[in-house]
């Protein structure tokens, strides 16, 4: 009972940093139909963005103090994810708008293998595992036979937050209404006065930030980080945004969090254990690829020609 | 037709083309580095003078001389489609030059070992830049023509005539190809520290056989070849063969250099299966490796080898089958989605796959795959008698081992070759191409797509498994670790660059991504960056690939359909030079008056 | 042909009943009926958003209808577009559907497709039955290609051709499949006189050769003078059926089809069909994505 409690634990917490990317793949989807192979290596830029803060940036006396440390190294990751995010935006995919559906994916695959390998080989010593501080008390916490970290029931905490806040953003401001219709119709939107461009380019903004917080939490919950964590966590957010129906923020929210448990849960109970725990996602994806498209809480299936 | 791109006025294309070749003859004449460098006195004699010992000069020097004199010939004579000419060879000295300068300024620290340094001088690298950047001018200044589309009947010959001189044509041709294969495979050495410069050396070279092919493509001669070997099918087939078989008794027929073409042939085999999946059914498949790794591991348990499970030792070509048929069943198992997932879902769905399979091969599923620590000590090939890995002589030559490996890839990439083309060119491969056009007009034409899909998983994988049983014998291990993601993405890479649902294009695209890491080892860590920066750069600037599909091609070379004689390509060479002389004594007298 | 030997007695090749279809709380189609005989040809006009293309989906299986029958010659129709068209239908689409990276010649020879005997393994290894069926099919296409028109155009790649000409060769395409009831959607769409005219002439031929053609329309002058009975759908309803005299000069029709007051109609017809196109297309096109 205590093992289920407490991998239940850590399954939410890993569904909350998930949610946190998944966010971005399914905005983008949502806008763009664009399968964004790269926003998991967003996800890792703003992780090693938050990391350099806190090596090069931060003097002694600061590093101590949580609450210096961690905002600034959220702002740190959350700059660096929004910069490339845009970037890629910009000289990768915007060309390609009009291109046959291939291009982008391809395109993004290739943005990704360039992330991981530009991070591995300029940035000090990543060609290896890097400690990550853990600025964030180093405390862990009980609740019954359970124990959470303090940085892991942050997480839980501020994706959460974070995913309420977009929803409101998106579905009260002006910008967000333009998402919207910019995500119905394109071009019915720009006969209505709005820009494409820079709707797309916030949509890259909002996923690249939400990443990039997550990316700076999630190295301080798993305390250390290296370039691969945003492939993987990346397909995981993938097949959460794929599960809630993609273009829907909280499914993509509720999906992170059912992957996180399938992975956990997998990996303790199934057959072959942890090293079989990946191999469950994937089934999953297969599965609700195959047999519900649209997503556990998706609209009705509609026929892409 | 003629749409002008460049900066240039009109009449100063000439004199710039002029300027510019004789500035490659100059640069290449001229010292390229103010000393020896560290490593040793290459590349190429750099710091010699031309007139010390001309002949001691081999390489991107005499590369870059032909281009000069090529490029004043192409100024002064009648060439046809004289802008897509200049532009080639302009581009082409622009790489050999820039590529060496870097190279040389970078070991040899700074622009000191490529101007003056020690009392010499050594401009030879910037005067051929130079030269590059004036011949390219001149040809954004003249007219761009059509590639001219000569005629397949040679000096009107016609019955056994034309076929002798046409076949004569193709030797010739196809001998060329072969020595530049070799020449490629060859140039520079084997890279690493043994070789320190093929890295420069290979790319300047690249950039040599670039704008030479460039320039020949430019004026339709490859265009003219390929229409040539179309029409003289049978021929051209049986001489690119004996081409291949060539291959070892050339340079290239070092242990090292047969063991490198051996894998480039496999990934080729595996590519062309691969084209048949994404050029022509149009599903993208991320997780195409797997096939290969399937075929790879049912082969290794069959082999006899100790350290596997089955273990049973089966005579290579039944087992070869049995992996085909199994990577083949896995093949329709992984389409199967297709019947229900479209697009850039079902690249996500095959992306699933091979993760799985990924995974499950390092945890050693059924004791199947032997996990981390892989299966090694698979036996070599053993047929007639010979295991493959045993050097052999042949017409009283000496050839290294891993040559009959070389053989037997050659015949299966050949195979694999026949089996995309008859698939392409039949009912079943227009099929595919209609789906991959227009999926509901397909179905619309009584096409069943959802089974024409899965046919076209089942062959793709069948031909990457037969690819992997050869692979895993070749290799001798069989590791979960040769079949990741990225392998994947590669044989897609390899696929694009080359050109959709084309054969040649396959076969050029696997070659390129595999040799270019060989040569390329001292930029070992940067490799997959390259690769990464090279898919973007690829889908930006070039989607349709190095070897277009016909159609694609004829669109965006606007050939002409109906074909020319030579003497009319001629003929309209020499009135579009006349034009050119006209246009130069007019703009003057054009510019005086309007400054009058 | 006199109108005697048209409005004769003729077997029944297509038949829908009470075609009704439903999406979500939208009825597009209401019980919708058509006859087609053997030989005939029947048009099928209507506003735009009348349900005339989506009443077309459900004749060729794309769509399934909520309720109702679709018999070809007395059997009902297979639920999957390929198998339709295997059973005798064929179809042109409405905003052309070409193979557009294909050669002419290779877009008719996929219409070939289902009449063509080759396995894989014939297609893998080219036998001497390959050849054979292989040259019967090329042979066959270019006599189709000869037929509406586009002979000597085997080899031009088919987004290079001109408007009129892929109209053409999306019908040549669709007559390869051997088809007993061949369904045109806005054939003249975007064509100018002479071309409408040509395609007339074109549809009269393919009648005489056996094949019965169901016709969607803009230009009602075009449906008038070709057609052997029209139906009018009006909102997803048959609102009248019958020879083309009678609908013309039906005042329902007029009122309906317009929402205007009959004198302006004629000129006002001619007008719609000559400027409405690009909006119709348009507006149509979009509506059966929303639709789907």
């Amino acid at each position: 009972m205590g093992t289920l409690l407490q991998q239940i634990a850590n399954g939410i917490v890993l569904g909350a940093t998930i949610g946190l990317i998944a966010l971005g793949y399914t905005m983008v989807y949502g806008i763009i139909q664009l399968i964004n192979f790269a926003h998991g290596e967003v996800f890792m830029v703003g992780a090693f963005g938050g990391l350099a803060v806190y090596r090069w940036m931060l003097p002694e006396s600061w590093r101590e103090q949580w609450y210096i440390a961690l905002p600034l190294m959220l702002l740190g990751g959350v700059i660096v994810a929004v910069v490339i995010a845009v970037l890629m935006e910009r000289f990768a995919y915007r060309p390609l708008r009009n291109a046959p559906r291939l291009a982008p994916l391809i395109t993004a695959l290739g943005v990704s293998v360039a992330l991981q390998e530009a991070i591995r080989i300029w940035y000090p010593d990543a060609d290896a595992a890097q400690p990550f501080p853990r600025v964030f008390i180093d405390k862990q916490i009980n609740i019954g036979p359970v124990e959470i970290s303090a940085s892991g029931l942050l997480l839980i905490v501020v994706s959460i937050g974070l995913s309420i806040l977009l929803q409101t953003y998106v579905s009260r401001s002006r910008m967000g209404r333009a998402m919207r219709a910019t995500s119905q119709d394109r071009d019915t939107a720009r006969l209505m006065g709005v820009n494409p461009d820079r709707v797309i380019v916030l949509t890259f903004i909002l996923g690249a930030a939400l990443a990039g917080v997550g990316g700076v939490l999630y190295g301080s919950w798993i305390t250390n980080v290296d370039n691969s964590i945003g492939f993987q966590n990346g397909i995981f957010a993938f097949t959460a945004a794929v599960l809630g129906g993609i273009g829907s923020l909280r499914g993509a929210v509720i999906g992170a969090f059912i992957i996180g448990l399938i992975k956990n849960l997998g990996g303790q109970y199934l057959p072959g254990g942890t090293q079989y725990d990946y191999v469950w996602i994937f089934v999953v994806l297969i599965l609700v690829l195959v047999f519900r498209p649209q997503g556990l809480f998706g609209e009705a299936e509609r026929v892409r020609a | 037709m003629s749409k002008v791109t460049g900066f240039l006025p009109a009449f100063l294309a000439r004199p710039f083309a002029a300027i510019g070749g004789v500035l490659f003859l100059i640069g290449a004449m001229l010292p390229w580095a103010t000393f020896l460098l560290n490593d040793g006195p290459y590349p190429d004699k750099a710091t010699l003078q031309f007139f010390d010992a001309p002949l001691e000069l081999t390489g991107y020097r005499w590369n870059l001389l032909l281009f000069g004199v090529l490029a004043l010939i192409a100024t002064f004579a009648p060439t046809p489609a004289k802008s897509r000419v200049l532009r080639a060879l302009g581009w082409g000295g622009l790489a050999i030059s820039v590529i060496t300068a870097v190279f040389i300024a970078g070991k040899g620290g700074g622009l000191g070992a490529i101007t003056v340094a020690d009392g010499n001088y050594a401009f030879g690298s910037i005067v051929g830049a130079l030269g590059g950047v004036a011949v390219i001018l001149a040809a954004g200044a003249i007219p761009l023509a059509d590639i001219p589309h000569w005629s397949t009947r040679i000096f009107g010959l016609t019955g056994w005539a034309g076929r002798i001189a046409a076949w004569v044509a193709l030797l010739i041709a196809f001998g060329a190809v072969l020595y530049l294969v070799s020449e490629t495979l060859t140039v520079g050495g084997i890279g690493g520290a043994a070789f320190p410069y093929a890295g420069p050396i290979f790319l300047a070279y690249l950039g040599f056989a670039g704008g030479l092919l460039g320039a020949l493509h430019g004026m339709g001669v490859t265009g003219w070849v390929a229409r040539l070997s179309e029409e003289h099918r049978a021929f051209s087939i049986i001489v690119l063969l004996l081409c291949a078989f060539a291959l070892p008794f050339t340079d290239a027929g070092s242990q090292y250099w047969m063991q490198v073409a051996a894998t480039i042939g496999v990934y080729a085999a595996t590519a062309i299966g691969l084209n048949i999946v994404v050029g022509l059914a149009g599903l993208l498949d991320l997780g195409y490796v797997a096939f290969l790794g399937i075929g790879a591991f049912v082969a290794a348990n069959l082999s006899g080898a100790v350290a596997s499970t089955v273990g049973w030792n089966l005579p290579f070509p039944l087992a070869a089958l049995i992996s085909a048929v199994i990577a083949g069943i896995f093949g329709a198992i992984v389409g199967s989605p297709t019947l229900r997932v479209r697009g850039d879902y079902l690249a996500i769905v095959t992306l699933a796959f091979g993760e799985i399979f990924y995974r499950t091969a390092q945890n050693d599923i059924g004791n199947l795959t032997g996990g981390a620590s892989a299966i090694p000590g698979i036996p070599p090939i053993t047929m007639f008698g010979t295991a493959f890995n045993e050097p052999i002589t042949l017409f009283g030559t000496a050839l290294p081992s891993g040559v009959l490996y070389y053989f037997l890839i050659v015949l299966v990439v050949a195979a694999v070759m026949a089996v995309f083309a008859n698939l392409k060119n039949s009912r079943i491969g227009r099929a595919w191409i209609a789906i991959r056009e227009d999926e509901d007009a397909a179905r619309a034409m009584g096409i069943a797509t959802g089974r024409a899909k899965i046919l076209a998983f089942m062959c793709g994988a069948t031909l990457a498994g037969l690819a992997g049983a050869i692979f895993v014998h070749k290799l001798g291990t069989a590791s979960y670790d040769s079949f990741k993601f990225l392998e994947s993405v590669t044989l897609l890479a390899a696929v694009i660059l080359g050109g959709m649902g084309t054969i040649p294009g396959a076969v050029l695209g696997a070659s390129l991504l595999f040799v270019l890491p060989e040569k390329l080892r001292e930029f070992e860590d940067y490799r997959l960056l390259v690769f990464g920066l090279a898919l973007i750069f690829i889908m930006r600037f070039r989607p349709q690939g190095l070897v277009p599909d016909r159609v694609r091609r004829a669109e965006f070379a606007g050939e002409t359909a109906e074909g020319k004689s030579i003497e009319e390509v001629q003929e309209q060479a020499v009135l579009e030079h006349e034009l050119e002389l006209e246009r130069e004594r007019e703009a003057p007298a054009t510019a005086k008056e309007a400054g009058r | 042909m006199s109108a005697a030997a048209r409005h004769g007695a003729v077997d029944t090749v297509l038949e829908a009943t009470g075609v009704t279809m439903i999406f979500g709380g939208l009825t597009a189609l209401n019980d919708v009926s058509l006859t087609l005989g053997e030989g005939r040809i029947v048009g099928l006009i209507g506003p735009n958003g009348a349900g005339k293309t989506t009443f077309f989906n459900c004749l060729t299986g794309l769509y399934t209808p909520t309720r109702g029958a679709v018999r070809l010659r007395g059997r009902e129709l297979p639920r999957d577009p390929a198998k339709v068209t295997v059973s005798g239908i064929a179809r042109t689409f409405q905003n052309i559907r070409l193979f557009p990276n294909m050669t002419v010649l290779e877009n008719v020879l996929v219409g070939r497709h289902i009449r063509m005997r080759q396995g894989p393994l014939a297609s893998l290894f080219h036998g001497p039955r390959f050849h054979r069926g292989e040259r019967d099919a090329r042979q066959k296409a270019v006599e189709l290609l000869e037929f509406v028109g586009l002979a000597g155009l085997d080899d031009e790649v088919a987004r290079n051709l001109p408007y009129g000409d892929q109209r053409r060769l999306e019908i040549a395409r669709a007559l390869a499949t051997e088809p007993d009831v061949l369904l045109l959607d806005e054939p003249t769409a975007g064509m100018n006189p002479q071309e409408t005219e040509a395609a007339r002439q074109l549809i009269f031929r393919i009648r005489d050769t056996g094949v019965s053609v169901v016709v969607i329309e803009h230009d009602t002058k075009f449906i008038f003078s070709l057609c052997d009975s029209v139906s009018v759908l009006v909102q997803g309803e048959v609102l009248v059926e019958g020879s083309p005299e009678t609908v013309r000069d039906d005042p329902r029709v007029i009122e309906a089809y317009l929402g205007k007051p009959a004198e302006e109609v004629e000129a006002s017809l001619t007008e719609a069909a000559a400027t409405g196109q690009v909006v119709d297309r348009r507006a149509t096109g979009t509506g059966e994505e929303a639709d789907a």
